[in-house]
């Protein structure tokens, strides 16, 4: 608003004593100036005249009657929330209380028809992987779940494990070690089936367990020494038994041999 | 020596200590008081008796969720309760504009930006229907001076309410709205202007 002064009081003035001059609270002095200045100002006057008329309107306007109903609703809507207001706040309840509110109020909403009926068919479709793995809730139950009893569990599983794993390492040195001894006795077998004569043969084997091992063939004695040298971590155990194994072969191969030589 | 007489602010008070102990009877007490004055603001905001039940339904809900935390040391009660009234209107307010706005994607789109349900043709309609010689009544100005309330915006609408309708001296609306007191006399005055001028254009296209 332009600070216009008009009739000896500035716009400045005059708005500011505007509210009060249209309310009439003005006393007889300030709103003769007030009036003088409304008449003279050509922004002024049209804004009193405005805000005059507008608060003559609003005036007219009576209260309305709420509906009957509305106090009734709203004492309903309240005491549907709580018993009282006072008890509304947390700070108030005991800590059982508003545990017992907090489970309350994450249940509640878990508790609808619709994810009612999802938990259901989790709880079916679980329980029916559970019949088909085989496990029986009894044997669930029965499940020591102490610290020490799930420590022992542990311990005793693992040193399962490595024992199976130690009994399979032996099991396939035996087996690698038979397989190598059986591939060193045809050059046994060849050695005396050169004495019978039979050359081609003996050349056959030479050059099939050249191809396999790629290793000399020697007698018995030269092949325990390389067994020896090559697998010095080889446990003792293990080339004993190899050793039997192959003597045992032998005799039976020599017993074999007499025979064939018996019914020659 | 004689009790002196409880006065009405700390009798209120003393109500709302009673309803945060528990008292049922005082809840009810405080809201009898105040039901009529907070539904006269709600419609007088709204424009739509529905709007304000509904809306004073809600302020009082909420009156109860948070009586604990109203301070009788920093301002009167109903100050406070008007307060809460004031705000879930300025969210009535903008969730209804939302919902206008996006229903002007379907509708053709209307001049006013900032009116209610009814519209300048609505006005015209009104007036038109009422005798010539009367002019208009005095259900049918109330009518039409709610109708052109509606017209002012938000800021304005709430001040000339609480200071025209619901008596309210400018230090409580300056309170009750968060602003300066001058601010306060500033929107009463622009308010009530504006609204002089509303109706006189409507005065104006119906004669």
């Amino acid at each position: 608003m332009v600070d216009n002064t008009q009739s000896g009081m500035p716009c400045s003035e005059f708005d500011a004593l505007l509210l009060e001059a249209v309310e009439g609270k003005l006393n007889p002095e300030q709103m003769q100036r007030f009036r003088s200045h409304a008449d003279s100002c050509g922004v002024c006057g049209p804004l009193f005249a405005d805000a005059r008329s507008g608060f003559t309107w609003l005036q007219s306007l009576a209260e309305v009657e709420p509906p009957a109903s509305l106090v009734h609703n709203i004492l309903a809507a309240t005491s549907e929330r709580d018993a009282a207001p006072g008890k509304v706040s947390a700070a108030d309840l005991s800590f059982t209380d508003r545990l017992r509110a907090g489970i309350a109020s994450l249940v509640t909403p878990l508790m609808q028809p619709r994810l009612a009926g999802t938990f259901a068919m989790a709880f079916f479709s679980l329980s029916l992987l559970m019949n088909v793995a085989g496990i029986k809730v009894s044997d669930i139950r029965k499940l020591d779940l102490r610290p020490s009893a799930i420590r022992n569990s542990y311990y005793s599983a693992s040193s399962r494990v490595v024992k199976y794993y130690e009994n399979l390492r032996i099991v396939y040195e035996f087996q690698t070690k038979a397989r190598e001894i059986k591939e060193a006795m045809p050059a046994k077998e060849d050695e005396r089936k050169d004495k019978d004569g039979s050359k081609p043969e003996r050349k056959q084997n030479q050059k099939r367990d050249e191809n396999i091992s790629n290793r000399p063939n020697s007698n018995e004695r030269d092949n325990a020494k390389r067994y020896k040298r090559e697998n010095a971590g080889v446990t003792l155990v293990v080339y004993n038994s190899a050793l039997y194994q192959h003597s045992f072969k032998r005799a039976t191969y020599t017993r074999a041999t007499r025979n064939d030589r018996r019914t020659a | 020596m004689p009790p002196t007489p409880l006065t009405e602010e700390q009798e209120q008070a003393s109500l709302v200590r009673r309803c945060v102990e528990g008292d049922g009877a005082a809840w009810g007490d405080l809201v009898r008081l105040h039901n009529r004055r907070v539904y006269n603001i709600c419609y007088r905001f709204t424009g739509s008796p529905d709007d304000a039940e509904d809306l004073a339904q809600e302020v009082f809900i909420k009156v109860y969720r948070t009586l604990k935390t109203y301070d009788s040391s920093k301002g009167a009660f109903t100050t406070w309760v008007t307060t809460v009234t004031r705000n879930l209107l300025v969210d009535h307010f903008r969730r209804s504009k939302q919902e206008r706005l996006t229903d002007s994607l379907d509708a053709p789109a209307s001049t006013d930006s900032d009116a209610g349900s009814t519209t300048r043709g609505d006005l015209i309609e009104d007036m038109a229907a009422v005798s010539p010689d009367r002019k208009v009544g005095r259900s049918d100005t109330q009518k039409l001076v709610q109708q052109a309330l509606q017209k002012l915006s938000p800021d304005l609408r709430e001040a000339v309410i609480l200071r025209d309708l619901q008596d309210m001296d400018y230090k409580e609306i300056a309170a009750a709205l968060h602003v300066p007191e001058g601010t306060v006399k500033s929107r009463i005055n622009r308010g009530r202007a504006e609204l002089s001028r509303l109706l006189q254009r409507t005065y104006k296209q119906v004669m």
